[in-house]
């Protein structure tokens, strides 16, 4: 696939189901360059967007028709920050279904130059998006603070200096050295979480340290 | 009858590149009336379901030379540009008779309730909107000329086809 040769992070992603559907998955900041790719021959037409609220991110699926083939181009944006490049300049279709994207799921369109509501009342207030759901991850609210220390440092269960006192005074023998004790066994896992993208399918902000949830 | 200048373009329709998206609806209705409202689109998309192939047909004005429109109104409310080839309207002085619609072979003239008055195709002063939202290429622009030619071939096949 010519896209994926092109672009640094496109990769064939699952879901084109049959000889006829192809579906590329993309940064949000390289959909702007593969559309210009996918309209560069005369041969392709844009076809719709679609946007999907996946409870973390708004996901947008970019169709086109390229001889009878759809090719998707499937990309994420966090609902935090969900601002995209608009494609109008290239596909002058796609203008209203941005604007139709903007207005219920608030999603911001950078460069389109629609401010008047399409869909909604003109007096609907600005922050409320009819379709767009709180944001919400998989994990259930007892687990949240274990994987957050599980992100943090490797183990689900934190063990403070305070318990080898506590069992000193209790006169216990001393606790055999912990697996989460060590720095480097624990960057193993935190490895291993980040490599099978466990954070992302948790909602885990490495930034902050954070889930992106209460 | 006043008729065109050489030279002026018209809106064609190819069915067979018609994927019966109406984003041509849309966009005329957002250009004229600033909502997705596709009954007061100036273009209307017909399906007829009994075709295997080219099963759209799009009900668009053709600024015909020799436009009967303009003939029927009492109110000279439509008229001819000869220099653009567009068939313009005037809703101050349209009197909302509905006239141009039962004189027109394509009925292609809507009665607007809200503003009481017949609205058509006003070719979006020189860039149809239309145009620029096919994205299959089934509407464009093209001379006159060319598109009595276009026309006639396509209207010729498709009573063929009956």
């Amino acid at each position: 696939m010519l896209l994926e040769e092109r672009l640094t992070g496109a990769r064939r992603a699952a879901g084109g189901k049959g000889k006829r559907r192809v579906s590329v998955e993309l940064d949000a900041a390289e959909v702007k360059e593969a559309v210009l790719a996918v309209l560069h021959g005369e041969r392709a037409r844009f076809v719709t967007i679609v946007a999907v609220d996946t409870g973390l991110d708004i996901e947008l699926l970019y169709n086109f028709s390229l001889d009878g083939v759809l090719l998707t181009l499937r990309t994420s944006v966090a609902k935090e920050a969900s601002a995209i490049e608009t494609i109008t300049p290239m596909a002058p279709g796609a203008e209203f279904i941005e604007k139709e994207i903007a207005e219920l799921f608030g999603v911001e369109f950078v460069g389109h130059t629609r401010r008047t509501n399409l869909v909604l009342p003109d007096d609907w207030p600005t922050g409320k998006r009819p379709l767009r759901k709180p944001i919400v991850g998989d994990v259930i609210p007892q687990a949240r603070a274990s994987v957050e220390n599980l992100m943090i440092g490797g183990t689900s269960i934190r063990v403070g200096p305070s318990s080898a006192v506590k069992r000193e005074k209790a006169g216990l023998p001393r606790m055999p050295p912990l697996a989460s004790a060590n720095p480097v066994q624990m960057q193993e896992v935190k490895d291993l979480l980040i490599r099978s993208g466990f954070d992302k399918r948790a909602g885990f902000d490495r930034r902050t340290g954070k889930l992106r949830y209460k | 009858m006043a008729r065109s200048q050489p030279g002026t373009s018209v809106i064609v329709f190819e069915p067979q590149l018609c994927t019966g998206c109406r984003y041509c609806e849309i966009a005329c209705a957002v250009w004229h009336c600033g909502r997705i409202d596709v009954t007061r689109s100036r273009i209307r998309i017909l399906f007829d379901e009994g075709r295997t192939a080219e099963r759209y047909a799009a009900v668009n004005c053709q600024h015909c030379d020799d436009a009967i429109c303009c003939a029927v109104c009492p109110s000279e409310a439509l008229q001819k540009d000869q220099k653009t080839g567009w068939v313009t309207q005037n809703s101050t002085k349209c009197v909302g008779c509905e006239m141009c619609i039962v004189a027109c072979p394509l009925s292609v003239p809507i009665f607007d309730p809200a503003l009481k008055v017949a609205v058509k195709c006003d070719f979006c002063l020189g860039a149809p909107e239309c145009v620029k939202h096919c994205s299959s290429g089934a509407l464009r622009l093209c001379a006159r000329e060319e598109a009595v030619q276009l026309n006639a071939r396509l209207y010729l096949s498709a009573k063929d086809d009956r």
